[in-house]
């Protein structure tokens, strides 16, 4: 079959690969009409996560149709037009049993890079690195869905392909962090650092709960004038006096709610310890830039809640620690556990209340996987997110 | 983009000797370490239940496993002594079972047969070979 895959830093090609066939009893195979770059592959291109094989077939958010299912699936059935979560979980560990599934047990088939990097072993997750079980991506025709039952939903007939495509990932991710890691609720004021797909998603999902205002923070012009226009939520230039317009916006106080949604490659930072953030990373000092973590620590009001939905892979100088501890704040991180939230999400889309199709702002060919991330890289054309459809436009 | 790769392949021995360290063992081998152990969520009596529908080779490690319940709702602790013999094996089947008795079904290492060898993987490929091994189980 046809896949995109990595070839180098910052390479990728459509090329041919092996077909995938059921491996185990709770696996399916699905056709993938639908799969959509996420900034989370950026960090894979750019050489961030060095545990990419030449070769790997990349992608992690996808839609399709169930075409087989091994002899343990009870749930799924040929034919069904499914969204999958991006990240593996076997339902039936004890992290799955708490709705944890992105921490899931059995879902990494290498554990050891993760326990040595970070002490313990997050879940496996589609076409994001050996680290993070080496499975096949979705940028292809076909992909194998491990414990499907679980990962895998049906698709409400009234939500269309491209609404229904962000409820694999962004939008789960976004929910997560508004509604679980930062516990917003209603009369609170969020502030999101980001406004890719992931920070806009935190931020609809911040309005549907019930907060009070929302406010979008993020470097491109562009991406600033989206959310305002798709969210009617308020937008910030984080170049622009940053500080101080949050205290405007919330008389003195801070917002309550912080939610980070940009990753390791923040840009954006200005003066000595931007320059220094740089140097650092390149020489692997550092591996992350966190500017934004460090304003949502900053700015946060006092006792708030500070939500990182943006991916790090392993270790960030000057974090400060101590406005963290002095003003009591709440920090938490998780990657998305999608299956806790995509019920709800693809019920809130069959009823026009999530909307996410306008980030699908260009869509594309399979065939035309490099040039889609080229789009995404550079932000080119406005592109907020780049979909390949295997099956032609 | 050379400085990329040199970094990448920095990280990647990185990884690699702290792998090694820990095939080595210093620390996490202190006492009591000659064990592995892992946490199943089911109870003892789950387990029993179970126990006919593993593989051979699962069904060998639970009978050399000692039993302990776990705190909460967490389920059984299982022990395994581990002393001499391949470490990296014993911590494998170990998970192994933990898996087969939780979901039924085994997810072994992935298979980076069949690939082809490319210069700057090398280093890479004997971190990615050990991971579905190695790890602080
Ligand atoms: N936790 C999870 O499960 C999960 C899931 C998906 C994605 N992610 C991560 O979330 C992050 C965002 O994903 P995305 O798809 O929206 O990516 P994206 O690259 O499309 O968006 C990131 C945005 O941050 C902006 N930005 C850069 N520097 C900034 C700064 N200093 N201040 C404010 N904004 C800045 C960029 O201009 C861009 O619009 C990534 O790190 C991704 O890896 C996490
Ligand atoms: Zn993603
Ligand atoms: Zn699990």
């Amino acid at each position: 079959m046809r896949a995109l895959q990595w070839t180098g830093v910052n390479e990728v090609s459509t090329g041919d690969v092996p077909d995938p066939r059921v491996e185990q009893p709770y696996d399916a195979i699905v056709k993938v009409t639908a799969t959509v770059t996420c900034g989370s592959d950026l960090h894979l291109l750019g050489g961030y996560i060095p545990f990419m094989r030449h070769g790997d077939v990349i992608g992690h958010e996808f839609l399709g149709e169930v075409v087989e299912v091994g002899s343990g699936v009870r749930d799924r059935r040929v034919g069904e037009r499914v969204v999958v979560s991006s990240f593996i979980a076997c339902g039936s560990c004890w992290y799955c049993r708490q709705q944890l599934f992105s921490l899931c047990d059995n879902g990494n088939r290498n554990p050891g890079v993760t326990e040595t990097l970070w002490g313990s072993a997050p879940g496996g997750c589609f076409g994001y690195s050996h680290a993070l079980g080496g499975y096949a991506g979705s940028h292809a025709e076909y992909v194998r869905v491990p414990f499907a039952d679980v990962g895998a939903f049906p698709v409400p007939d009234e939500v269309a392909d491209l609404r229904a495509l962000f409820a694999s990932d962004a939008a789960p991710t976004g929910w997560m962090g508004a509604a679980d890691l930062g516990e917003v609720g209603p009369g609170d004021v969020v502030a999101v650092w980001g406004a890719g797909g992931v920070g806009q998603m935190a931020a609809r999902a911040s309005q549907i709960i019930g907060a009070d205002r929302v406010v979008v923070i993020e470097t491109d012009p562009y991406r600033r004038e989206v959310a305002r226009r798709e969210l009617g939520c308020d937008v910030l230039d984080p170049q622009d006096a940053l500080g101080e317009a949050l205290l405007d916006l919330t008389a003195g106080r801070g917002p309550d709610v912080c939610i980070e949604a940009v990753g390791m490659e923040a840009s954006g930072a200005t003066g000595p310890l931007a320059a220094l953030d740089k140097v650092t990373q390149l020489a692997r000092v550092q591996t992350e830039r966190i500017t934004p973590l460090r304003e949502a620590v900053y700015h946060c009001r006092k006792g708030g809640r500070v939500a990182v939905l943006g991916v790090f892979a392993a270790w960030a100088d000057r974090f400060p620690l101590g406005a963290l501890m002095n003003k009591g704040l709440t920090l938490r991180g998780a990657q998305m556990h999608g299956q806790k939230y995509i019920p709800t999400l693809l019920d809130l889309m069959a009823r026009d209340e999530l909307t996410p199709e306008y980030l699908a702002t260009h869509v594309l060919d399979l065939e035309d996987g490099a040039e889609a991330y080229r789009l995404f890289k550079e932000k080119d054309d406005g592109c907020l997110r780049a979909v390949l459809r295997p099956g032609g436009v | 983009m050379r400085g990329r790769l040199l970094a990448v392949a920095a990280l990647g021995a990185g990884a690699a000797t702290a792998v090694a360290l820990r095939r080595g063992r210093t620390a996490l081998d202190a006492p009591g370490r000659g064990t592995l152990a892992v946490t199943v969520a089911l109870t003892s009596d789950e387990i029993d239940a179970r126990a006919g529908g593993l593989t051979q080779e699962a069904a060998d490690v639970l009978g050399r496993a000692r039993r302990t319940a776990a705190p909460g709702d967490r389920g059984t602790e299982l022990r395994l002594d581990a002393d001499g013999g391949d470490r990296a094996a014993d911590r494998q089947a170990v998970r192994l079972l933990k898996q087969e008795l939780e979901t039924g079904s085994r997810m072994p290492p992935d298979d980076l047969s069949g690939r082809p060898p490319t210069p700057q993987g090398l280093v890479l490929d004997a971190v990615l070979r050990a991971a579905g091994r190695e790890g602080r189980l």
